[in-house]
């Protein structure tokens, strides 16, 4: 595949897997970051592409993961707009709304599949089901039941 | 939250909230338990939900008219340096291709002057190795062959003579029955 065939591939989705970056991430630079990393690592697995069935589906999952891994080597160098887990629900009440997304965003990144992509699918990247029926492969039903469990568990966490 | 209006809000809170925590909520109600729960006068005891749904939900839909278009918003020159980071890492791939090529080329090239050498002075080696044991096996079989002729020679040689022999016998015994009958007449 040469680079005209990559781009033409690729860029319709860039403005959405920044879109996704960024919500998790909460920092445009941090999310362009991100984004540029997923295009270059299929760019080197371009050979591969055409095995994709569904590209979008994998641009934004890999875009993700990304995102998520770089909470979590936020969380492990010490951030201080993250809070460690054993923390969550101490201050809970004190925290402003910019804190508990980041907390929240945090606890995402640590809840096990599907989970993690259900919910941040759909509540912090704001997809529907269907899209997202349409992109994992999983049913309305199952959907709800997997960001019903992720929903109480960070509940949990945050109570204590 | 008004005094007069907790009872009610709490109930349809705790009535949303359950909704929330099930996956059942639409937009709309999302959008109005993230309205009640930012409410100043919220009891202490949603506070928990309150971080939870707003820290989910709220985010997702910032406005009344439904979540937002987030894709739109992108860095200005977003994409202008995503595609430069494309063509940078083409150029480089170029380059290392090119790069492995004239290497494999050059090692070919080496092996098979390598191989070469090796060969042509192996072939002289073997070529002496092969003279060698040529002549020694030559020599082998002509000495054989010599004995086997001699043999032959010898064994057809010996067939005039055992002739001879019995010609010598015939005439000797002849001869010797004349000289006899010579001696007879004489008495």
């Amino acid at each position: 595949m040469d680079t005209a065939g990559f781009k033409q591939c690729m860029m319709p989705y860039a403005r959405q897997m920044y879109a996704v970056a960024l919500s998790i991430l909460k920092d445009s630079s941090d999310a362009e970051d991100v984004v540029q990393d997923v295009f270059l690592r299929m760019w080197e697995k371009r050979s591969g592409m055409s095995s994709v069935t569904n590209l979008k589906a994998y641009l934004l999952s890999a875009v993700r993961n990304r995102s998520f891994d770089i909470m979590e080597k936020r969380r492990s160098d010490g951030d201080k707009g993250v809070m460690e887990l054993s923390d969550e629900g101490k201050d809970a009440g004190q925290t402003e709304s910019k804190d508990a997304v980041s907390r929240i965003i945090g606890l995402i990144a640590a809840l096990p599949e599907p989970q993690r992509t259900v919910i941040s699918m759909h509540d912090i990247e704001g997809m529907e089901y269907d899209e997202i029926s349409r992109l994992t492969g999983m049913n309305e039903g199952a959907l709800r039941t997997a960001l019903s469990r992720a929903r109480r568990r960070i509940r949990e966490i945050f109570k204590g | 939250m008004k005094k007069e209006n907790i009872l009610k809000d709490s109930c349809r809170l705790d009535a949303l909230l359950e909704r929330f925590y099930d996956a059942e909520l639409s937009r709309t109600e999302e959008l109005e338990l993230v309205r009640l729960l930012s409410d100043p006068a919220l009891p202490e005891k949603y506070f928990v939900d309150r971080d939870v749904v707003t820290g989910l939900a709220g985010k997702a839909c910032d406005s009344e008219a439904g979540c937002g278009d987030a894709f739109s918003a992108v860095p200005e020159g977003f994409e202008y340096r995503l595609e430069g980071a494309v063509d940078k890492a083409s150029r480089k791939s170029r380059f290392r291709l090119y790069f492995v090529r004239a290497a494999l080329a050059a090692a070919v090239l080496a092996a098979g002057i390598i191989i070469g050498v090796r060969f042509s002075a192996k072939d002289e080696a073997a070529m002496e190795d092969s003279l060698a044991e040529v002549s020694a096996e030559e020599a082998r079989e002509a000495v054989e062959k010599a004995f086997n002729l001699l043999a032959y020679g010898i064994e057809k040689s010996r067939e005039p003579i055992v002739a001879a022999e019995r010609h010598f016998d015939k005439s000797g015994k002849a001869i010797n029955d004349a000289i006899e009958k010579i001696k007879d007449m004489e008495k």
